[in-house]
């Protein structure tokens, strides 16, 4: 018997939408948070494509899922409360090597871009999400919990709460919350960093929910206020069509998977990180830190 | 998902989109301090001789001091811009027209766009772009 739990983002939604409306109120009358119609009207509508998208191959990620707890899993942990706890962990802990592949590995990012693509930062923006991100491994991250013997329903519904604990912390009208606060919880102003493109921000906070991953594993980068953030893409956008905004990255996989004249450069459009090209003619996130950081050496230089 | 949400989903969002337009609407229009300092941000390592820019304020061209092969292109996208930086190979087709230039890209994600143009300026931004696109002829022998 499966346990049936409910789906907590499905009974966020209203919420998520008051919530908006509530910034959007917020930043009219204080300047301190900006929206946009059409960059509004994008990243719900692939918010609400994500949500379809999700729902339509749930069952065949729960088949998975369930078939792996079925018959490899080393303990049957059942469903205390502490399995939960146990379980928002880890599942936050694989959130985090999720999220960072995501970032470093084109096809991952293929499915994550989406989720960045607004040059805006606010409560709407933590709604775009992708349409594909059941068509990359990151479902193979997840494998140690059920192995490990915690139950798929649970894994979901942790994921679920995991998911709704970030929408709050996608705004600009929240400045820091208190040190010690922000010294464990993923924040507002750590999660600005991360959707930053700002070289000296790139590559860094991926946490979900606790920011400790980020300070254990070395890509931990906290807001500079000398440094303050610009969003989006370090290649934006030209366009707010949701199926180019879904679809654009996986275009441009196949369209260099198919011209590339080697199985090697094949396996490394899809496997190396976004911008990674055989000849170099594109930058990827690292040649970016590394000009800004000559730039930076340079200008101290040419100082003295 | 059944109907009811998903139409309750559709109003929501058009909602939310309507009165986000209300509240923060678009004024600014491109000029040359903005088309300058945005393209500086995405590309601290070319320089710009000067801006090209609609009479719509929506798009502009930046041609470079040192790079007669490639062009800046600056584009209004609601209250943000998107920079490039555009070579021959990255044009499919620039059409002139009474209005401007109509350009088209190999992009996925720029399709196309608009320089509206008129009189001597669309003259200059046709032969800045036809300067890169038309590739050099090659040796006869």
């Amino acid at each position: 018997m499966l346990l049936d739990l409910p789906k907590p983002t499905e009974l966020a939604v209203p919420a998520f939408v008051l919530l908006c409306f509530a910034e959007m109120f917020y930043g009219w009358k204080s300047g301190r948070a900006r929206y946009e119609g059409k960059d509004t009207f994008t990243s719900l509508v692939m918010g609400l494509g994500s949500t379809i998208s999700g729902a339509l191959t749930a069952s065949l990620f729960l088949v998975a899922s369930y078939w792996v707890w079925d018959n490899f899993r080393l303990f049957n942990l059942g469903a205390a409360p502490w399995v939960f706890v146990l379980a928002f962990v880890l599942d936050d802990l694989a959130y985090y090597w999720i999220h960072r592949f995501g970032h470093r590995m084109r096809w991952m990012w293929a499915a994550h871009v989406i989720h960045h693509s607004s040059q805006h930062y606010n409560l709407s923006t933590a709604l775009r999400q992708t349409w594909t991100g059941q068509f990359t491994p990151g479902f193979f991250f997840k494998l140690p919990l059920f192995i490990m013997g915690i139950e798929p329903a649970i894994v979901v519904f942790v994921a679920g709460i995991n998911l709704i604990y970030q929408f709050w912390i996608h705004t600009e009208a929240i400045g820091r919350m208190p040190r010690w606060f922000e010294a464990v919880m993923n924040t507002p102003s750590h999660h600005r960093v991360h959707h930053a493109t700002n070289p000296k921000y790139l590559d860094a906070n991926y946490a979900g929910v606790f920011i400790i991953w980020d300070k254990l594993f070395g890509t931990y980068v906290p807001e500079d206020d000398a440094e303050p953030c610009r969003y989006g893409l370090v290649r934006d956008l030209g366009t707010f069509n949701p199926l180019r905004v879904a679809f654009h990255e996986w275009v441009g996989i196949f369209r260099d998977v198919w011209g590339a004249r080697t199985w090697r450069d094949r396996a490394l459009f899809l496997l190396a990180p976004p911008g990674w090209t055989p000849d170099g003619s594109r930058k990827t996130s690292d040649m970016i830190k590394a000009e800004w950081r000559a730039r930076q050496q340079a200008e101290r230089q040419a100082a003295e | 998902m059944d109907p009811i949400q998903l139409i309750g989903s559709f109003v929501a969002i058009a909602l939310l989109a309507l009165v986000a337009r209300w509240m923060f609407p678009n004024k600014a229009d491109l000029d040359d301090a903005r088309v300058l300092r945005n393209f500086a941000r995405h590309f601290p390592d070319e320089m710009a001789s000067g801006a090209i820019i609609g009479e719509d304020g929506k798009t502009a061209l930046v041609p470079l001091v040192s790079d007669s092969t490639r062009v800046g292109l600056v584009i209004a996208m609601g209250d943000r811009t998107v920079c490039r930086l555009v070579a021959g190979a990255d044009i499919a087709a620039v059409i002139r027209k009474d209005d401007g230039l109509h350009i088209r890209f190999h992009d996925f994600t720029q399709p196309n766009t608009m320089l509206r143009l008129s009189g001597d300026t669309l003259e200059s931004a046709n032969n800045l772009l036809t300067s890169i696109t038309i590739r050099p002829a090659k040796d006869a022998a």
